[in-house]
């Protein structure tokens, strides 16, 4: 099992997403994905992405604007 | 001016509450049904769109307000929606999502709201009127002396229209409703209550003399004329709701821990700045953007609003693919 960082503080969409899928592409199935995030939206668009193509999804808020999404690959 | 002041102010603070609560971006809601097929802010924009029409329909057969309706030019609906549409992918916001998130510390939504208020301002009066004159034209289509609309268009009553849309729209969110925001607000409550603010707008705005309901692109054209220029001489109910925005949003982001001072990479800058530049010059061709179109004329079927909110939505798709989607493949 592998697991990769992806830190997008300061990118703005639709480019959050697109990183994401792309990561996500490269990795195996159980492999975890950690991504770094400062906004709310972006988590939005991103768990409801992957809660619709069967990814596990664990959130955490680690600061002011500022989260942690785990992305496990289904 | 004072009597749009103390009703536009307050609008806007609960405008923008609303807006940052719900996360309320039209880009987003136009990009992500093509890009990852997820429809729920899509949705609350449908949902605010019909609960906006009912109450508006009712509020004018009640002799409440008055329906003004912005002119159909069919190639500046077009070019316009078009060049608006491709604009805010750049932006990364429509109008409403520029200006929510400048109170949320979003540093380059203000720079693209810095393109987009010198952009509008021009077009409207400056540099770039000649070119949008003639992208527009000058007759504008009617039906017997009327701004076409749905309901004159077809011959029918608008309730027709609106019962037809409201179906349509109800049939879709209950039987494939989007997923829920996490830790926002869901897109029902969204869609509901940007409609009654919607509605109540044409309302109040109505009180001052102005006879429609949000718009976003006139306003921010106005106020940054009037601040050079002076011209318009006074101020619109619009313009101080508008104003209003970023505070209300400022506020709602601060108490819900999602306000933060964030500036992307350097070399977005000029990208989101290029993006409101476009923005500014497609809004005020076609006569209104996602909000004075898109969220208010699509309400009371205005044709003009209609075309020029499918073209938006076409340059939002557009622009998603061509400047990002694209890239981001490596193709």
């Amino acid at each position: 099992m592998t697991e990769r960082t992806l830190a997008l503080h300061g990118v703005i969409c639709p480019d959050p997403l697109l990183q994401v899928q792309s990561a996500m592409r490269a990795l195996a199935k159980g492999d975890r994905l950690v991504v770094l995030l400062d906004y709310p939206l972006s988590v939005d668009t991103i768990s409801r992405w992957a809660q619709g193509n069967g990814h596990e999804t664990e959130l955490e808020k680690t600061g002011s604007s500022e989260w942690r999404l785990v992305l496990i690959r289904g | 001016m004072t009597l749009q002041i103390a009703l536009g102010l307050p609008m806007g603070l609960l405008f923008g509450i609303v807006l940052q609560r719900g996360r309320f971006c039209m880009n987003t809601a136009f990009r992500e049904v093509m890009v990852s097929r997820d429809v729920a802010l899509f949705q609350a924009y449908l949902v605010a769109v019909v609960v906006q029409s009912v109450l508006i329909q009712l509020g004018a057969s009640l002799g409440l307000l008055e329906m003004s309706l912005i002119p159909f030019y069919w190639r500046a609906a077009v070019v316009g929606g078009l060049i608006f549409g491709m604009g805010m992918t750049l932006a990364g916001g429509c109008t409403t999502g520029t200006w929510y998130r400048v109170g949320e510390g979003m540093i380059g939504s203000f720079v693209a709201l810095v393109g987009f208020g010198l952009s509008a301002s021009a077009t409207r009066w400056g540099l770039l009127r000649p070119l949008g004159l003639a992208v527009r034209g000058s007759t504008p289509l009617e039906i017997g002396g009327e701004v076409p609309t749905l309901a004159n268009l077809l011959n029918v009553n608008p309730w027709v229209i609106i019962g037809l849309v409201a179906a349509g729209v109800a049939v879709w969110v209950l039987r494939r409703p989007g997923k829920p925001s996490l830790f926002g607000w869901s897109w029902g409550k969204t869609g509901l209550l940007i409609g009654l603010l919607a509605a109540a707008a044409w309302y109040i705005s109505g009180l001052t003399g102005r006879h429609y309901g949000f718009s976003i692109t006139g306003p921010t054209a106005n106020m940054v004329n009037f601040a050079i220029a002076r011209e318009p001489v006074s101020l619109s109910w619009a313009v101080f709701v508008v104003l209003a925005i970023p505070f209300g949003a400022f506020a709602a982001a601060k108490w819900s821990g999602e306000f933060a001072w964030r500036a992307p990479s350097p070399k977005k800058f000029p990208q989101q700045f290029v993006g409101g530049i476009l923005m500014g010059f497609g809004a005020v061709t076609a006569g209104g953007c996602n909000i004075g179109h898109g969220l208010t004329g699509l309400s009371a079927f205005a044709v003009s609003s209609l075309v020029a909110t499918v073209f938006t939505i076409l340059g939002v798709w557009t622009g998603t693919y061509v400047f990002f989607v694209r890239r981001a493949r490596g193709t």
